[in-house]
């Protein structure tokens, strides 16, 4: 029994110490990334850069912005966020309903932070602040459930779309590569970008994200 | 994921010292690059300040140690503390309405009593 106790502590130890190693190897990590405003990695043996867009490029950015939403305004398979709430109300989903339900939710996260800190402030037992603490955890997971089900049910919405294009085309835009030591820019144009290995494209993407929007 | 690593980094004596260093010398040296911070650069000295002023008030005693041990009571003290001070300043801006109030009134500067 004794002998079973043991190991059970011991690989308690075992996993402290490498969830501490973990969490030591991924501070160091972010320390990384936020060292410069750009990001530098390898793929394949080929040096890449991610950077901020410079005024250039961001004139750039407008241009193929204001296109793309032009033509998005044409198509007419793709509404715009109000018409498609219009539509989803009359397949009776009611999406004001379910702001209000969010706003609701956000108001009552915020009266709770208010009395947790307080509470904090004044100093009392561990138990009162656990209980706001457990219930500002229990309401921030439904507000959490609703954006995301807002999330999915505006999914295909003209603004979602240009959204995603314009992080697609940041992706593109501030993406270098070097060669014979010099920066230069790693693709001709989008779709050559987008036409790349996934991982490629997702690292590049994830990378500009921690620059431009975080 | 990436918030919490960012919030734990900010939050290391070393880092915060650094910090509270380049900010006294008016110099931040905290980046390679001096200027055009990106997001995550942006965010970090967020977490900077919102720590320095949450150790401040930890050692002026106006909030307990514990606040430091979650990031859910952190945010919660802080939300707390921005409040009391808006509500500080509108109490402030209500007094001074009312000095306003009196001194337009018919052309005659008449001064309120002061609070006692």
């Amino acid at each position: 029994m004794d002998q079973i106790k043991k190991e059970a502590l011991h690989n308690e130890e075992v996993k402290k110490i490498l969830d501490e190693m973990q969490e030591t190897y991924q501070i160091d990590k972010v320390q990384d990334l936020i060292r410069d405003n750009k990001i530098e990695f390898s793929y394949e043996d080929r040096e890449y850069r991610v950077r901020l867009l410079n005024a250039k490029e961001k004139d750039e950015l407008d241009m193929v912005r204001r296109r793309k939403f032009g033509q998005l305004l044409k198509d007419k398979d793709i509404l715009l966020e109000k018409d498609l709430i219009i539509a989803y109300q009359e397949k009776g989903i009611d999406i004001e309903d379910l702001d209000s339900k969010i706003k609701n939710l956000n108001a009552q996260i915020e009266a709770q932070n208010y009395k947790l800190g307080e509470a904090l402030a004044k100093s009392p037992g561990d138990s009162i602040l656990n209980t706001y603490k457990k219930e500002i955890i229990n309401l921030t997971y439904k507000l959490h459930e609703l954006t995301i089900q807002r999330g999915h049910l505006l999914e295909y919405s003209l603004e979602n779309h240009l959204q995603n294009f314009i992080a697609q085309a940041i992706s593109y835009l501030c993406l270098d590569i070097k060669v014979e030591d010099k920066w230069v820019r790693a693709f001709g144009t989008l779709d050559d970008f987008m036409s790349q290995d996934d991982r490629l494209v997702n690292l590049v993407a994830l990378y500009s994200l921690y620059l431009h929007y975080r | 994921m990436l918030d919490t690593y960012l919030r734990k980094l900010a939050k290391r004596t070393e880092i915060l010292n650094l910090f509270t260093a380049a900010k006294d010398m008016h110099c931040f040296e905290l980046f390679e690059n001096k200027k055009d911070l990106s997001k995550l650069q942006d965010s970090f000295l967020s977490y900077l300040y919102f720590y320095s002023s949450l150790n401040n008030d930890v050692s002026a005693r106006r909030v307990s140690e514990k606040v430091l041990l979650d990031e859910i009571f952190e945010n919660a003290y802080a939300y707390y503390r921005n409040n009391v001070k808006e509500e500080k300043l509108e109490i402030e801006s209500n007094k001074q309405r009312t000095i306003q109030g009196v001194f337009s009134k018919d052309n005659t500067i008449k001064f309120p009593k002061e609070d006692k």
